[in-house]
């Protein structure tokens, strides 16, 4: 009753958190926001990777670094970019996820050069813009408009000769972009493949 | 009316009685013990489903958020890919032992670490769920179980036992619905627009028969969906609680859940585990006949279907397992992503 039902009547009244609760236990009582919003679009993530310095951006293959869905047909990302895609204070989680995605690729490719950067890009998707056909396929960046789309943030890595590849050499990271930057940053500028 | 101090205390006393007994009182073990099976099984099918990509979800080959980036909530190590197996069995076979009722009281409390480890090795798919789970566990672990539905042999009566886990769950399950309903309102869009529902269908969780749906049906359809969501969720603590109701919101409840599981992609698992919320509130009579029942047709089915299944699945698995290793299988192509150079 303690640790659970009269707690969770403040939280479900107010939706906040109980000042003082571990958060551990607060986890257990933050049982209700469920779809309470008019999602005005659905917001779909890309990964790309460039592979040398002002090459074009590729467009990774998703099923390469997430294949279970646990929300719907949403990968495990769709709970990472609610953690991290509109605050600027933890762009850390970006930068190791980039890292991640980076030494995921150099071992499924080991013979493919390493990426040198690596960026994530959210697309809009409206709510029936596709006319409901079947059921929900995640659709090609490229179906977008670029006012539909935006950069999120760009991680940089040191570029290694092929034959010297090291899986763990993030080096600089640009995570400058915390929010949405439609138009700001030209995402054509390099082509998205 | 003025009443007299003794009145008052009769009162208060009456008062605190019914309340002792509403939460304390004894009962018969009937609905807790089918609860249980019924949330294991659903425990059971959605861990299977989460099964087939193991390897991302509980070891290094997925992306797991470190500590130093979720700096004010437990994030527990990953197994190492030989361990997995391991945790495999210890995992499935402490949840079939659960749903069998053998030790009851000892599983319950190993399915219940399985749980709690997997809702925080990967944070990155858990959710209510998960949540629903670990409750309901701790409470049942918590008590005797086992009582009705169990493989072991029994020699002494079942006996009664307190009413408070079944009280507990089902505060819980009702707190559920009121407070999404409430959340919908106050924190939400539900009374703000009338298209809250229609832009949930076509997203994420659209499936073939939500596609259909959202094509062929006109957007007043959708709205009326949504307000009898948010009717049922804010009216539920009453239909739930008062008696001559329950069958109004035990229905209501099921279309509304069935709802959910054609039209939501793997929300399937949600609706079952909710659903299974439902049978602490059936009268013990009918869960009685059901137990009894279901033993005949269990015990027939055992007899004369198994067999065939068995055989079946083993023709079954070598085909699959044919068609996976053939060299042209797709999952044995190299990668069709083309690198620019």
């Amino acid at each position: 009753m303690v640790l659970l039902i009269v707690p969770c009547f403040f939280v479900g009244f107010t939706n906040k958190s109980i000042p003082g609760v571990p958060r551990e236990l607060t986890y257990f009582h933050k049982l209700f926001f469920l779809f309470p919003k008019r999602l005005n679009f659905w917001p779909v993530s890309y990964i790309q990777a460039q592979f040398k310095k002002n090459g074009s951006w590729i467009t990774l293959r998703d099923k390469d670094y997430f294949r279970l869905q646990p929300f719907g047909y949403r990968d495990r990302t769709a709970r990472f970019w609610e953690l991290f895609w509109l605050s600027k204070t933890v762009s850390k989680g970006r930068a190791e996820l980039a890292a991640w995605v980076r030494q995921r690729y150099m071992q499924l490719y080991p013979s493919h050069p390493a990426p040198i950067a690596v960026r994530f890009v959210m697309a809009y998707y409206l709510p029936g813009r596709d006319g409901n056909p079947a059921r929900w396929q995640k659709p090609p960046l490229e179906s977008f408009l670029f006012k539909e789309t935006a950069i999120l943030s760009t991680h940089q890595f040191i570029e290694l000769p092929s034959s010297k590849q090291n899986s763990k050499s993030p080096a600089s990271i640009d995570c400058a972009s915390g929010r949405f930057r439609v138009g700001k940053e030209k995402l054509n500028n390099n082509g998205i493949n | 009316m003025i009443l007299s101090s003794q009145e008052i205390q009769n009162h208060w006393q009456y008062f605190i009685n019914r309340s002792q007994n509403f939460w304390l009182g004894a009962v018969d073990p009937i609905r807790l013990d089918t609860f249980r099976v019924a949330l294991g099984f659903s425990i059971l099918i959605y861990f299977m489903d989460w099964w087939q990509e193991a390897e991302e979800w509980l070891t290094p080959v997925g992306y797991h958020m470190s500590q130093s980036i979720l700096p004010n909530f437990p994030v527990l190590p990953v197994l190492p890919v030989w361990g997995l197996p391991w945790f495999g069995i210890v995992l499935f076979g402490s949840l079939i032992l659960w749903i069998l009722g053998w030790k009851t009281r000892w599983i319950s409390w190993a399915v219940l670490l399985c749980v709690t480890y997997v809702t925080w090795a990967d944070v990155l798919s858990a959710y209510t769920l998960n949540k629903f789970f670990i409750i309901s566990l701790s409470c049942l672990s918590l008590v005797p179980q086992g009582t009705y539905w169990t493989i072991e042999q029994k020699n002494e009566p079942p006996c009664s036992q307190s009413v408070w886990p079944i009280r507990i769950l089902q505060t819980t399950i009702l707190m559920v619905y009121f407070f999404c309903g409430w959340q919908k309102i106050f924190m939400g869009d539900w009374l703000k627009f009338s298209d809250v529902l229609w832009t949930q269908a076509g997203g994420f969780y659209r499936t073939d028969l939500a596609a259909w749906m959202l094509r062929t049906f006109p957007k007043p359809v959708w709205t009326w969906i949504q307000d009898a969501t948010l009717a049922f969720e804010l009216s539920a603590p009453l239909l739930f609680a008062i008696r001559k109701l329950r069958p109004v919101g035990l229905l209501w409840g099921l279309i509304f859940h069935t709802l959910i599981a054609l039209l939501m992609y793997k929300l399937i698992y949600f609706s079952l585990s909710v659903l299974s919320f439902y049978i602490l509130f059936l009268e013990e009579e009918m869960l009685h006949k059901i137990r009894i029942k279901s033993y005949f047709l269990l015990k027939e089915f055992a007899a004369r279907v198994v067999p065939i299944i068995l055989v079946f699945s083993l023709i079954c698995m070598g085909a699959s397992a044919k068609i996976l290793w053939a060299d042209d299988h797709p999952q044995n192509q190299p990668s069709s992503v083309k690198v620019d150079r």
